[in-house]
């Protein structure tokens, strides 16, 4: 395995590079981090320019000296390094041996310019390198020992709490679904390597982070703001969002970051956590940019009645935009936005135009949350041509892909696909991705076939796409379980049974337990015959968000319950989907089928899909296909001709939009009993001809 | 028991308001057991918690954790609130508290409809100068053991905690409800026409407990209708 390169902030990017291709000619195997960590000291802080983690030659940290200096100097500069390093991974107990550090840190001042090290004398433990005679300098390095080398890159990893874990001191059995979330949960508390490195790498201007819902962005961003805080005190750094929820989460991270890498706390002064849009009196980056430019921003209600509720975001971003176009309102050094997919275009654009030269801005959006491939536009259309972002060799990525759900089972995600796309469905897809190559950046490899048009394929979750606690602490069987009843009432009791049980056998707390309600409109009253079945068995449960504020999800003790909308973006280890046969079959499909693939993929462990009738019956056999196919996608692909028959995945319509085409398919049913009845008028047959000319020309673009 | 019969007329009171879409949710009572005590209630009852202080009566601070604790029983369709507590002791009624919080705000029908009602108080607490309504609050209070002159046995608080106007006798639900949307709602009072068929099981309602010296100033007093 060739050299994992971390690139954070480098100064002397010469020496960088050279030490990178140096490592890479020598096939050390190991992770070499640039600028990265910033380790703590009493006063100050220290940033190590390179630090390689291997086993063999061992730990290494590099400076990257860039004049000629006298060893005094350098040894003094090299004993401060090892200083640092040392006094930071004596606090892990595990790299101890006796009372003593387990671990050699070896030094080495290495020179881009060979020159600069003409006539320097040197002697142990202290070495100088350049291009040509890194090697020997390795060999003299101290190893890792083997018991050492895990605990070693957890701790450089800084393997760090990402949330508070829930304490479960209920849990007493050691097998129970309790005592397995609690393992997962430790788990996920530790950042992966693909997170580590987003967080780290920090590019010369604008940066993309995609990943599925679950894969961690959130914490990559408050990290990533915690680290550039601490590198560039003097930076406005502002991280922006979409949920009011995430408010208390990034400043929480970032705290903790902050105190992690440079044992302070954050000044909130110039590292801010701001709401996209502002509420009263609490200022978002909307209202501050609006203020910047002496515009009065508007308030909901008032960019509502203007623009209506779906684009009212969007309206008033456009009008400040037009502002800021002509007098950029510079206030940010770097910008990072999350939930970028929930936010609109002309709001990423502002933001552009408030961020200072190079446009340090990231954002992170859910790929395919909505198994809409058109999420948000192109980079070049977004940022309307001034932004373009390539990975280029050597240098911190500025396009990352964080390829691990840890959300999700392989199996939940496989079938949500199923599902969502009707992959297995008897009377066809219900959408399906235009780009193929889709399939793979979100983790499916080709079993069989080929991933193209016309082709048979197989598709299967990468094995690296998913943590593997999964396989090891969960029954496939179990995780996911379909249900038919003849009543709601037959499969309310049920769900309550199997709750109760949840409860008082598994281990799980009330508010481990998510009900989802498909359908937003008959929610309440199902609610209110669901709970009985809940409240006979003395469980409480809530509906999430009906009249407290939206941005309370689950309450200690008690079992939520919530409707498709609702549940977007939160989580729980136990996912019960009910009256799952209204997503079967319907108007809109599409939507329906996105709402099934919502509800599934709320699910951390398992998932329970209920339903009534023939249409739950239909779900089941699809359900059936994917288990019988091992979790696997087999499907022929359309061609491209015949893709369009099938409705390509576009935006959503709104309930509004939705509203207003069923008010028209009833004033047309009326139209047609009307003119049956006798009632065409001379100028009501010239509307109708114009009508049927649309209708035809409708028919021949479909067509084509 | 009558703390079940009573617990089952508000569930069936709430269920029908519901049901002739006069509610925009709603939240069964709860049983809690103490020794002899039994009391029927809004979930998540927590007596003598902050917002049930006398200071707080009133304030919107106390109608907004009303909502956020999701301690009431039902939501009307304008956001005002609903919530009872009845306690019996022996199976007879020995306390009861009966709160009507008109919405302290007048919202758009269409957004107390789309909007979680939190977030449009919120949203229209930002100005509040156009939407902003001055309502007091209403609490029946029954409490027989605690009776003084000055503090009647059945009474009832507006505008001001310590305000008790004299009432003849405890309310059931069914009263209580007829009484805030005959006088509160009145289109919908007008529009449904269930109003007699709403039950209570709360046989105290019969006699009167008010003492001699509150027919002396102005009360509350009705004549009681068999089975009403």
């Amino acid at each position: 395995m060739p050299i994992d390169v971390v690139w954070g902030r480098v100064n002397n990017r010469l020496a960088a590079t050279a030490l990178v291709e140096e490592l890479e000619t020598l096939n050390i195997e190991g992770t070499l981090y640039l600028g990265y960590p910033v380790l703590p000291q009493a006063e100050s802080t220290t940033t190590v320019e390179a630090l390689l983690v291997s086993k063999e030659p061992g730990l290494v940290a590099f400076n990257f000296p860039t004049g000629r200096y006298s060893l005094d100097v350098l040894k003094s500069s090299q004993d401060s390094l090892a200083y640092a390093i040392e006094g930071n991974l004596q606090k892990h107990e595990a790299l101890r041996c006796g009372r003593k550090l387990g671990i050699t840190v070896n030094t080495i001042s290495f020179f881009s310019d060979p020159s600069l090290l003409e006539g320097l004398n040197t002697e142990d433990p202290y070495m100088v390198a350049s291009q040509g005679t890194l090697e020997d300098c390795l060999d003299k390095c101290a190893a890792v020992p083997d018991a050492l080398i895990k605990s070693l890159s957890a701790a450089i990893q800084r393997v760090i709490m990402i949330k508070p874990v829930k304490r479960r001191d209920n849990v007493r059995k050691s097998d129970s679904r309790g005592a397995i979330i609690k393992k997962m949960e430790k788990e996920i508390a530790n950042l992966d390597e693909w997170q580590r490195k987003a967080a780290i790498e920090t590019p010369e201007g604008p940066q993309r982070v995609r990943g599925l819902a679950g894969s961690g962005k959130t914490v990559v961003l408050a990290l990533k703001a915690a680290y550039l805080h601490s590198q560039h005190p003097e930076w406005d750094i502002a991280i922006t969002f979409y949920s009011r929820a995430l408010f208390q989460q990034f400043r929480d991270l970032i705290e903790r970051f902050s105190l992690e890498h440079s044992g302070d706390k954050p000044n909130w002064e110039k590292i801010r956590v701001l709401h996209s849009w502002g509420a009263a009196g609490e200022p978002g980056i909307y209202s501050l940019i609006a203020g910047a430019l002496n515009v009065p921003p508007a308030n909901f209600g008032n960019a509502r009645s203007r623009y209506g509720r779906e684009k009212a975001f969007a309206g008033i971003c456009g009008e400040l935009l037009t502002y800021a176009d002509k007098t950029p309102p510079v206030l940010f050094d770097a910008v990072l936005i999350d939930e970028a997919q929930d936010l609109p275009v002309e709001f990423l654009r502002l933001v552009f135009a408030a961020t200072r030269d190079p446009k340090r801005i990231v954002w992170a959006y859910d790929e395919l949350q909505n198994l809409s491939n058109l999420q948000l536009p192109s980079v070049e259309a977004l940022f309307r041509g001034q932004v373009t972002i390539n990975n280029i060799r050597n240098a911190a990525q500025q396009d990352i892909i964080l390829p691990v759900c840890y959300r999700n089972t392989p199996w939940a995600l496989t079938l949500a696909h199923a599902l969502g796309f009707g992959i297995y469905r008897k009377s066809g897809f219900v959408q399906l991705f235009k780009e193929l190559e889709l399939w793979r950046e979100i983790g499916y490899q080709v079993q069989g076939g080929r991933l193209d048009f016309g082709e048979s394929v197989s598709l299967k979750r990468r094995d690296d796409s998913y943590p593997s606690y999964f396989t090891e602490l969960l029954k496939i069987e179990d995780t996911i379980l379909a249900q038919s009843f003849h009543s709601e009432v037959d499969q309310y009791e049920f769900l309550a049974e199997q709750i109760e049980r949840n409860i008082r056998e598994d281990e799980l707390d009330p508010d481990d337990i998510l009900i989802v309600l498909p359908n937003p409109i008959t929610a309440k009253t199902e609610f209110l015959t669901l709970s009985t079945s809940l409240s006979r068995r003395g469980i409480d449960s809530h509906l999430a968000g009906v009249t407290s504020s939206r941005d309370v999800f689950a309450i200690p003790g008690s079992v939520t319950v919530s409707q498709i909308f609702r549940a977007k973006g939160n989580e729980a280890p136990m996912v019960y989907v009910v009256n799952a046969n209204y997503c079967t079959n319907g108007p809109d499909l599409k939507s329906l089928r996105n709402t099934l693939f919502t509800a599934i993929t709320r699910s951390r462990a398992w998932v329970r899909i209920y339903g009534i009738g023939a249409a739950m019956d239909e779900l089941i056999c699809e359900i059936d296909s994917v288990y019988k196919t091992d979790f696997q996608l087999n499907f022929k692909i359309p061609t491209e001709v015949e893709l369009i028959s099938i409705p390509l995945i576009d935006r959503d319509k709104t309930p509004e939009e939705m509203a207003d085409i069923a008010a028209i398919e009833k004033q047309l049913d009326d139209l047609l009993e009307r003119i049956e009845n006798g009632g065409m008028t001379p100028s009501l047959a010239k509307k109708l001809r114009r009508l049927q000319t649309r209708l035809l020309d409708y028919e021949s673009i479909v067509e084509e | 028991m009558l703390a079940e019969k009573v617990k089952n007329s508000i569930i069936n009171v709430l269920q029908t308001l519901y049901s002739e879409g006069l509610l925009q949710f709603y939240k069964n009572p709860v049983i809690y057991k103490n020794r002899d005590d039994v009391l029927v209630t809004w979930p998540n009852h927590v007596s003598g918690s902050d917002e049930n202080t006398n200071d707080a009566f009133g304030t919107l601070a106390q109608y907004r954790s009303t909502l956020i604790d999701g301690s009431y029983n039902a939501i009307l369709r304008d956001g005002s609130i609903l919530k009872v507590s009845y306690k019996f002791s022996r199976n007879q009624l020995i306390k009861h508290s009966l709160w009507y919080w008109p919405c302290p705000l007048v919202i758009p029908a269409s957004d107390m409809r789309d909007e979680v009602t939190l977030d449009a108080i919120d949203l229209y607490s930002t100005q509040w100068t156009d939407y902003v309504r001055f309502r007091t609050p209403l609490r029946f209070d029954f409490a027989p053991k605690e009776a003084t002159p000055g503090h009647p046995a059945s009474h009832i608080h507006m505008q001001v905690s310590e305000c008790r106007i004299p009432v003849e006798r405890p309310l059931g639900f069914a009263s209580f409800v007829r009484f805030i949307f005959r006088n509160f709602h009145s289109q919908d009072w007008a529009s449904a026409g269930m109003w007699d068929s709403l039950t209570d099981n709360l046989d105290a309602e019969k006699d009167t407990c008010l003492h001699d010296d509150d027919l002396f100033i102005q009360h509350l007093a009705w004549k009681k209708r068999k089975n009403y």
